[in-house]
């Protein structure tokens, strides 16, 4: 049997949300289509509403009572491990009434925990949707990217701050 | 929840565009929500005929109307032409060389079949994209941005119509329900330019209730140069007071929201058009620029325009006081 290509589940989960119209509350670790879960810093009273528009992924309103540390979203990659790959890339179009700012990183869980590999380039959410391209290479300043690990995932860490954002698309790849 | 039976029909004016027309049917073959297609071929050299094209009602998946005028008219009477053959419970009015981007299909999937009285989506624009941009032109844009009109579909909030009634570009591309246009009387002016004036004012000034989506879900590609009707200088210009006047007496009964809104959107046109029309016209536009002016402004008018806009005040009191050359002032 031929193994599936890198993420393979990744791209199922984010098909499934392109194609299909969910709503509700954001629950904190409550995945709300397979693979995909907000992780909001628990101190914070984070309340939110996710819905998910035809053919774009989601759209984001968010407020804290108390100031955040973090507020994440956390889609879960099924890259594996291969020599042939030497770039996980993203590319995401993303927009917000008022300029936001994404982090995106690469989080690789380890044997006592995790460690975050963020790309370089931040994600600026603007009114008017803009594609955000980046890479990070396997072999250059990551090498945990390189060496197997437990489970991967893409983290968009989000505004601390109450905000409103839409996730037009998401697309991940490995090469 | 099963999907919503297909009830949109398409009114496409054509005039010598057998090409575009071909390409747009094309694309509406493979849009499942369209029910309905009315095509009017204003007085083309060569009759566009759908049919002649080679398409049937079968292969486009809606039913087929063609109409011919026996003389150019304009797209404005076209498309009242098209509205009266129309079924469907809602319309968009697409020219030929319109195109639909993916994201229509997308907007109609979720947009209810009724409730609503238009909803009004993005465009983009081919000038744009030469920029390596992709959406409306900068003055539309920041109308978006100012209206907050954000996301795939919301109400557009009563306090934000006199924000977007001024978007300029492409005012004829909105899913309407048709029986908001038949009610309201809603219509083109039939003037050969300038037709959608009307169309577009008295849909913001008439609607109860507008949906509004961020969606790029039509290009316009824009050919500088050439006879398209928005290329054309001559006295058909001057007709656009036909399309002015009743939306001056609509926008003074709306209230004073509108009143600058619609002084930045006469003034902006007024404008453009000088830099078009043919010299020899030009004293006789000012002149009729002058008397629209002074019929419409109401001095409570004026005084709201100066205090939010001395400069555009400005502008006007110079086209309120423009002499032809010769006449003393």
């Amino acid at each position: 049997m031929t193994a599936a290509p890198p993420a393979t589940f990744t791209r199922d989960t984010l098909k499934a949300l392109r194609q299909g119209t969910a709503s509700g509350d954001i629950l904190a670790e409550q995945e709300i289509v397979p693979g995909l879960r907000f992780v909001p810093d628990p101190e914070a009273g984070m309340r939110g509403r996710f819905s998910s528009p035809q053919g774009r992924l989601l759209e984001l309103q968010v407020t804290h009572t108390r100031p955040a540390r973090w507020l994440g979203l956390h889609l879960r990659l099924d890259l594996g491990v291969s020599d042939d790959i030497a770039l996980i890339g993203l590319a995401a179009r993303i927009a917000a009434p008022q300029a936001q700012a994404v982090r995106p990183c690469i989080r690789s869980g380890t044997a006592t925990g995790f460690v975050d590999s963020f790309f370089d380039k931040t994600i600026a959410a603007l009114p008017r949707p803009l594609l955000h391209l980046d890479v990070l290479e396997t072999h250059g300043a990551h090498p945990v990217l390189h060496d197997p690990a437990p489970w991967r995932e893409l983290v968009l860490f989000l505004p601390t701050d109450d905000f409103r954002l839409d996730l037009h698309d998401l697309r991940v790849f490995a090469a | 929840m099963s999907p919503t039976p297909p009830d949109l029909a398409v009114v496409i004016p054509v005039w010598n565009d057998e090409a575009g027309l071909e390409q747009l049917l094309g694309q509406i073959s493979r849009l499942t929500a369209v029910s309905q297609v009315v095509v009017i071929d204003d007085a083309s050299e060569r009759p566009a005929d759908p049919a002649r094209l080679g398409w049937t009602a079968e292969r486009l998946g809606a039913d087929l109307i063609f109409a011919r005028n026996a003389q150019q008219r304009g797209a404005g009477y076209a498309r009242n032409r098209g509205l009266a053959k129309v079924t469907a419970g809602r319309v968009i009015f697409f020219d030929s060389d319109d195109r639909f981007t993916p994201d229509f299909a997308h907007l109609l999937a979720e947009l209810p079949s009724d409730g609503f009285d238009f909803c009004l989506f993005a465009h983009a624009d081919s000038r744009v994209a030469a920029t390596g941009g992709w959406g409306p032109l900068p003055d539309d844009e920041r109308l978006w941005e100012r209206a907050g009109a954000f996301g795939a579909l919301n109400d557009l909030p009563s306090g934000k119509v006199p924000e977007l009634i001024q978007l300029t570009a492409y005012p004829w591309n909105k899913v309407y329900r048709t029986d908001f246009l038949r009610e309201a009387g809603v219509r083109c002016t039939e003037i050969m330019v300038h037709n959608d004036i009307e169309l577009h004012w008295m849909s913001f000034l008439r609607a109860s209730r507008i949906l509004v989506s961020d969606r790029v879900a039509a290009v316009h590609v824009v050919h500088c140069g050439g006879a398209r009707l928005t290329n054309r200088n001559g006295a058909e210009r001057l007709e656009m007071f036909r399309a002015l006047d009743p939306v001056a007496r609509a926008v003074a009964e709306a209230g004073p929201d509108f009143t600058l809104p619609f002084a930045r959107f006469t003034m902006a046109l007024f404008h453009w058009a000088s830099g078009l029309i043919a010299p020899e016209l030009r004293a006789g536009f000012s002149a009729r620029i002058r008397m629209f002016l002074a019929q419409h402004l109401t001095p409570d008018a004026f005084a709201r325009i100066a205090a939010a806009d001395p400069d555009l005040a400005q502008r006007i009191n110079v086209r309120l006081a423009w002499q032809p050359e010769g006449e003393p002032a």
